[in-house]
């Protein structure tokens, strides 16, 4: 077994004059959960797709379980799991008969019982897939996908569309299954998904990988925020490691030592006798790295400043 | 079954795609009267209720002939064309080609429902011909059996590039106007071998696939005309075979270079 589940080096993709991958590397070990996170049109499922063996690079070098995923298809696929991004199901089929087909197309498949009970779908297997509420079909997909105790899971946003008991389950059985030694590669545009499951993250914009590390390393790049009601009549001081923008009453500092500048400031507070009213302080989220690379710069620039 | 004993074989991966269809097709009523009933019934109706009279064989082998022509030409066609394109709609081919089967497996088990079908309804059709209408039994069942299956691999590689334009099942019944039409004009399948002028009939023998069809049919029912028995009659059917046969490559060869597993982006 290779030491890396997914080995991607510079990989490009287009649809016809469309570039929609724009050299993207990254590195998964084997039994990690890595997550690629971004916005609609950021190029993630055309990504997780090459590594599924449906499309081909353009150009790059692409390793899944250290071989070629569209050329290796056959050796592969008995330990690869796909949960894609919609569809994949026949309405008219009843949940148990899906499951019962698909147990015929999978290498050494669970029972169905084992597996419809493993994402909640018993009470439900006489139901036509049409009559399905969303969650309900896309946890039925991930059923598809675990059919076979695949070594390496492929989920296409697992949980878009899901109501939250769903997401929860969810959540659980992608836990429970790399608690079990699975790797997994999800793509999301949740954030909160991506800080609850994933050991590692790769932010995605425009066809490329604009960060990567462990949720932790992704926020900690981007300044933290320090913010309080503009006080009357004083100038607010200027910190050591912060930029300053004042913006409709509102006090904000981006700051790359949150600590040391916030001890600044409130020093600065007691010496003028100043309340600082409506104070907060704290690390940027996903969700400001998100909307800080989508407008313009990337996270690793700044870093570089 | 133990799981350890449930490893993936094609025969197991095509036993999964023919059951699927075939559950398909018994919740659809209208599909499954277009493609079990219907076609026995215009069968009978060509080969109709008189007995055969002596020495009137030869066209009675040419109603057969024409009857399971027709039914693969029409039923069998545009039921493969829709199942492509509602698979293909749904996204089942994609998710199948994420899956085990290969490309080839997932083609073929798709159109294994209605080819089986199919070979059920010739059966019976030449079990009418011979309990009901006094045809003599066939010489050369292999032959006959050999020209069915082939029509029906080339029926299945067609409906396949066809449903490559045809965006759901609803549009197939406009996108297999041509194919249909084409094979309706093929002599031996609606209209009778001698019907058309000669070179007509020559250049449609070799470049419609279903050409040879009704010619090897008869051979294989009746034995070949200038020799007796079922060695004769096999060396005879083997040029129609061929053709066929180099048909079902080249159209083999068109699927994989015209089939698409995805609608197109929008």
């Amino acid at each position: 077994m290779a030491e890396l589940a997914l080995d991607v080096l510079d990989l490009r993709c287009s649809y016809g004059a469309f570039e929609a991958v724009r050299g993207v590397s990254f590195q998964v070990a084997s039994g990690e959960l890595f997550a690629l996170l971004g916005t609609n049109g950021a190029g993630k499922t055309t990504t997780i797709e090459v590594l599924e063996g449906l499309q081909s690079a353009a150009a790059g070098r692409v390793r899944v379980l250290g071989r070629d995923p569209r050329r290796d298809r056959r050796a592969l696929r008995r330990h690869t799991g796909v949960m894609l991004q919609d569809g994949g199901l026949t309405g008219q089929l009843t949940v148990r008969e899906s499951v019962q087909v698909w147990r015929g197309l999978t290498h050494r498949p669970r029972t169905t019982d084992e597996v419809l009970d493993l994402v909640g779908l018993s009470p439900r297997s006489g139901v036509a897939v049409e009559q399905l509420s969303g969650g309900e079909r896309r946890r039925l997909e991930l059923a598809l996908a675990v059919l076979g105790r695949p070594q390496l899971l492929f989920l296409d946003e697992p949980t878009t569309g899901m109501d939250p008991a769903s997401r929860r389950t969810t959540w659980d059985v992608i836990r429970r299954l790399r608690s079990d030694g699975t790797t997994v590669l999800l793509t999301t545009h949740y954030l909160d998904e991506a800080e609850a499951l994933a050991d590692r993250v790769a932010i995605m914009h425009a066809g490329r990988i604009a960060t990567i590390g462990t949720p932790d390393d992704v926020v900690t790049v981007l300044p933290a925020r320090i913010s309080f009601l503009e006080p009357t009549g004083l100038r607010p001081p200027e910190l050591p490691h912060a930029t300053v923008a004042i913006d409709e009453g509102r006090v904000g500092y981006q700051s790359s030592d949150v600590q040391v500048d916030l001890a600044y400031l409130l020093d600065w507070a007691r010496d003028h006798g100043v309340t600082l009213r409506g104070l907060t302080a704290r690390s940027a989220s996903l969700e400001d790295v998100l909307l800080d690379i989508a407008a313009n710069h990337t996270a690793a620039d700044k870093a570089h400043q | 079954m133990t799981a350890t004993q449930l490893e993936s074989g094609i025969w197991r991966q095509l036993c999964a795609l023919f059951g699927m269809e075939l559950l398909l097709l018994r919740r659809n009523m209208a599909a499954a009267v277009l493609v079990v009933v219907l076609p026995l019934v215009v069968g009978v109706l060509i080969l109709g209720v008189d007995q055969v009279a002596v020495g009137d064989e030869r066209a009675g082998a040419e109603r057969i002939a024409r009857a399971l022509g027709m039914i693969v030409a029409i039923f069998v066609h545009h039921h493969l064309v829709t199942v492509y394109a509602s698979r293909r709609q749904e996204l089942v081919l994609k998710r199948l080609r994420a899956g085990l089967p290969a490309d080839a497996t997932i083609i073929a088990g798709a159109a294994s429902t209605v080819t089986v079908i199919y070979l059920a309804q010739t059966v019976l059709l030449g079990a009418y011909a011979v309990l009901v209408l006094r045809f003599p039994v066939p010489l050369n069942p292999v032959s006959i059996l050999l020209a069915v299956l082939l029509a029906a691999g080339l029926m299945t590689t067609i409906a396949a590039v066809v449903s490559a334009v045809t965006r759901s099942s609803e549009a197939a019944m406009m996108t297999t106007f041509p194919t249909v039409a084409f094979f309706l004009a093929t002599p031996g399948v609606l209209a009778p071998y001698g019907a058309f002028p000669d070179s007509f009939e020559t250049v449609m023998w070799w470049f419609s696939p279903l050409g040879p069809f009704g010619e090897v049919v008869r051979i294989g029912w009746l034995g070949a005309e200038n020799g007796a028995g079922l060695l004769d009659s096999l060396i005879h059917t083997l040029p129609g075979l061929a053709v066929m046969s180099a048909w079902l490559v080249l159209t083999a060869l068109a699927v994989t270079r015209f089939f698409r597993w995805e609608p197109r982006h929008k």
